[in-house]
């Protein structure tokens, strides 16, 4: 099927139905992902802590490939100086790490 | 309009420190970790597998036939990629020329499912019958070789078969993956 996009073939029917078969894929895990925690978690992942109590979760950082200067520029970006400033760390399901200062929690 | 509504549930996502609401789920996660490195335990063994040519275009798929027997020596691909050019080669012996004339049974299975484009050189004559067509090529001197370039159209177990006439056959079998 996928010959119609990467092939020579350039038929409108095939294009037609891979747009149709795309977003029906789409729909249908949006739905399932909606109604099931557990798809949920297949599908995005849960969020993961990186600090927390002034303590790293080393084995998190090394199975995620991220660094501490990667979680220290998040830090910057919230407006804090250094990790002892922080009260969580935690690596969302879209990858992006956010901070909450010792102050708010 | 009713818009419906229900009301918040503060612990509807685990907290951290009982304090801030994250949703860790370690258990899941470990087995997600588990999952990942089985995964690229596979892609570690598909890499290896297609750098010793199991998927064709290297040494695993490399293969030799041929006797004293038959005449002639072929190498051809046991591994063979559908939709991808590749070919057998005929490196035909003494005992094949005949009066300055080769011939060379090919079965159907090379120009139909194996895909065969090209013979090179062009035969003088071609005749078909028995399941396949029998060639023949004036040779002036040897060595002399026989091309057959082959696209398989899709993916399968195929078996093929060549003969120099008067000689024995050399049958053989070709993995053709996706």
């Amino acid at each position: 099927m996928l010959t119609g996009i990467v092939g020579k073939e350039a038929s409108v029917t095939n294009a037609v139905c891979q747009i149709v078969v795309i977003a029906s894929g789409h729909y249908v895990l949006t739905k399932a992902r909606a109604h099931s925690k557990r798809v949920a978690r297949w599908l995005d992942g849960t969020p993961l802590i990186l600090m927390e109590g002034d303590q790293w979760r080393e084995r998190t950082f090394w199975k995620m490939r991220i660094s501490k200067a990667d979680a220290m520029s998040v830090v910057r970006d919230a407006g804090l100086r250094t990790f002892s400033e922080v009260h969580t760390a935690t690596l969302e399901r879209n990858g992006e790490i956010s901070i909450v200062p010792k102050g708010e929690a | 309009m009713i818009v419906p509504s229900a009301p918040i549930d503060d612990n509807a996502v685990p907290k951290v420190d009982d304090a801030i609401s994250v949703g860790e789920d370690l258990g899941f996660q470990e087995a997600w970790w588990k999952f990942e490195n089985i995964v690229w335990l596979i892609f570690g063994l598909i890499l290896v597998a297609d750098l010793l040519g199991m998927f064709g275009r290297g040494w695993f798929a490399r293969a030799q036939a041929g006797t004293p027997e038959t005449a002639m020596s072929i190498r051809y691909e046991s591994v063979e990629r559908a939709s991808t050019p590749s070919m057998i080669t005929v490196a035909l012996a003494p005992e094949a020329v005949i009066q300055g004339k080769a011939h060379l049974f090919v079965s159907d299975s090379v120009l139909k499912e194996l895909g065969a484009q090209r013979v090179v050189p062009q035969p003088e004559s071609s005749v078909i019958g028995n399941g396949g067509v029998t060639y023949t090529f004036p040779v002036s001197a040897l060595p002399a070789t026989i091309q057959f370039e082959l696209e398989p159209s899709f993916p399968g177990i195929r078996h093929w078969k060549m003969q120099v006439p008067g000689n024995a056959m050399i049958q053989a079998r070709v993995i053709v993956v996706p």
